[in-house]
């Protein structure tokens, strides 16, 4: 309890490491996460929406890359960013933005798999009937877009979760530097081989609550739209 | 009069098994036309294909107009209002509302416009994808099975508006159907398929009074008109 107490004192500490790390991890997720959505929610559209020869190898493809092990990433940005690898002279090894990197990385084809395979759920149907009323290509996509928003606000607040709670990827490229590259999940592991377990469970529990407060204020959107259509439906 | 649609050896299979083999088939502008067939006979294909929405593997349609109407047997409902849905149809936008009303009026669905297209039950969507049609007014319709799945009293509803936009609109009519009652009602000739092929085609009456084909003998034999 003591040690908890420490770390919401932390949390109240201006210029306090535990801040810095809460800035680092939010500033990394979320950065990480936007980019994922904007290529991997169009490439998803894209794949699920139509059919062409080696839709299915490709969607295999894709279903592997989600399970994609972090290390293996985090090893192949390592490798990339390294002063001997391709983009070595970016100089961006244990950087925010190699971290970042990593993550895209990790989570595209997460977010690419999914929304292809949501969109391929509706898709055959809403084709069907776009069709018959005449509509044009663009309005049929804008409405397919549409249609598919509840669940791609689930797709992007699962990348955003497995983003926040990496650990594997963002320690090998970020290296764990204080005030520079240190997250919750990397401090979490190195407070853990300290010894000091309740600092390490108590930052956990604060990573749990920043999550649970994203998750909540992006699901109440949904629901504040959802009770809109309450509002119109029994107008 | 001319036609306003001509098949020529129109060829379509699913994994290898073949769905729909028509060497010649036309319909005349302003005709109407029944589709009638055990389940698998290919009427459902040969919708999607004079929608559109399915290509054939060989073979050519020619549809003589662009303005075509086509109600699937399953109709996907937008999550808009019920009056969206209806009016995003209507290509005359300017008075898109007011067609969107007035189909829903024709059809006494009047108290659920502003319902969410996608909180409709089945009976309720498939009326909902009718007024998509009665709003349209175009000029060849083609309808799947449009009141399989409506209650009694929504059915002759369904079935008086469309006799009245056709009757009206001078339209074309092209549905499938599995009440020969109602091809009596709606429909001036009948297309029997059977496995894909046209078993039979002749005068509504005629044709269900005393069918020729053993596929139509067969299939009609079940019903008591």
């Amino acid at each position: 309890m003591q040690e908890f107490l420490k770390v919401v004192a932390q949390l109240f500490t201006p210029g306090g490491e535990l801040l810095k790390i809460i800035g680092v991890t939010l500033y990394m997720a979320f950065l990480s996460t936007t980019i994922s959505a904007c290529l991997g929610l169009p490439l998803g559209v894209l794949i699920g929406s139509r059919r062409f020869r080696g839709k299915g190898v490709l969607m295999r493809v894709l279903n592997t890359l989600m399970g994609l092990p972090p290390v293996v990433a985090g090893l192949l940005v390592f490798f990339l960013l390294s002063r001997s690898g391709p983009l070595g002279s970016l100089k961006l090894l244990y950087t925010v933005s190699a971290m970042v990197i990593a993550q895209v990385l990790l989570i595209t084809p997460i977010v690419a798999g999914l929304s292809a395979s949501i969109v391929s759920g509706i898709s055959p149907r809403l084709r069907e009937t776009a069709r018959g009323m005449g509509l044009s290509r663009h309005a049929e996509f804008f409405c397919l877009l549409y249609e598919c928003r509840g669940q791609f606000l689930s797709v992007v607040l699962t990348a955003f979760g497995r983003s926040i709670a990496e650990v594997g990827a963002v320690s090998i490229v970020g290296g764990n530097v204080q005030y520079k590259t240190r997250v919750m999940t990397t401090a979490i592991m190195l407070e853990t081989n300290k010894g000091n377990f309740e600092f390490a469970v108590s930052l956990g529990v604060v990573l749990l609550l920043i999550s649970f407060i994203i998750n909540s204020a992006a699901l109440s959107l949904q629901e504040h739209e959802r009770k809109l259509h309450g509002e119109r439906r029994s107008a | 009069m001319s036609n306003m649609l001509e098949i020529r050896g129109l060829k379509k299979s699913f994994g290898g098994i073949d769905v729909l083999d028509i060497p010649e088939l036309s319909i005349e502008k302003g005709g109407r036309c029944a589709l009638i067939g055990a389940n698998g006979s290919g009427k459902t294909t040969l919708l999607r294909i004079l929608a559109g929405v399915l290509a054939p593997d060989e073979g050519k349609v020619r549809i003589m107009t662009d303005k075509v109407s086509y109600m699937p047997q399953k109709p996907y409902f937008f999550d808009f209002s019920v009056e969206k849905n209806i009016a995003l149809a209507v290509r005359d936008r300017k008075n898109a509302k007011a067609r969107a009303n007035a189909a829903l009026s024709a059809l006494g669905l009047e108290s659920i416009a502003a319902r969410r297209g996608s909180s409709l039950s089945g009976g309720e969507a498939q009326r909902m994808a009718f007024a998509r049609v009665l709003a349209e007014r175009n000029e060849l319709i083609l309808l799947d099975e449009p009141t399989a799945a409506a209650d009694l009293i929504g059915c002759e509803r369904m079935e008086k508006a469309l006799d009245s936009l056709v009757a009206e609109s001078g339209a074309t009519l092209v549905f499938a159907t599995h009440t020969p009652a109602q091809a009596l009602k709606l429909a001036r000739e009948v297309i029997v398929l059977d496995k894909g092929r046209v078993a039979e085609r002749g005068e509504v009456r005629q044709l269900l009074y005393s069918p020729r084909s053993e596929c139509a003998k067969s299939f009609l034999s079940h019903w008591r008109l």
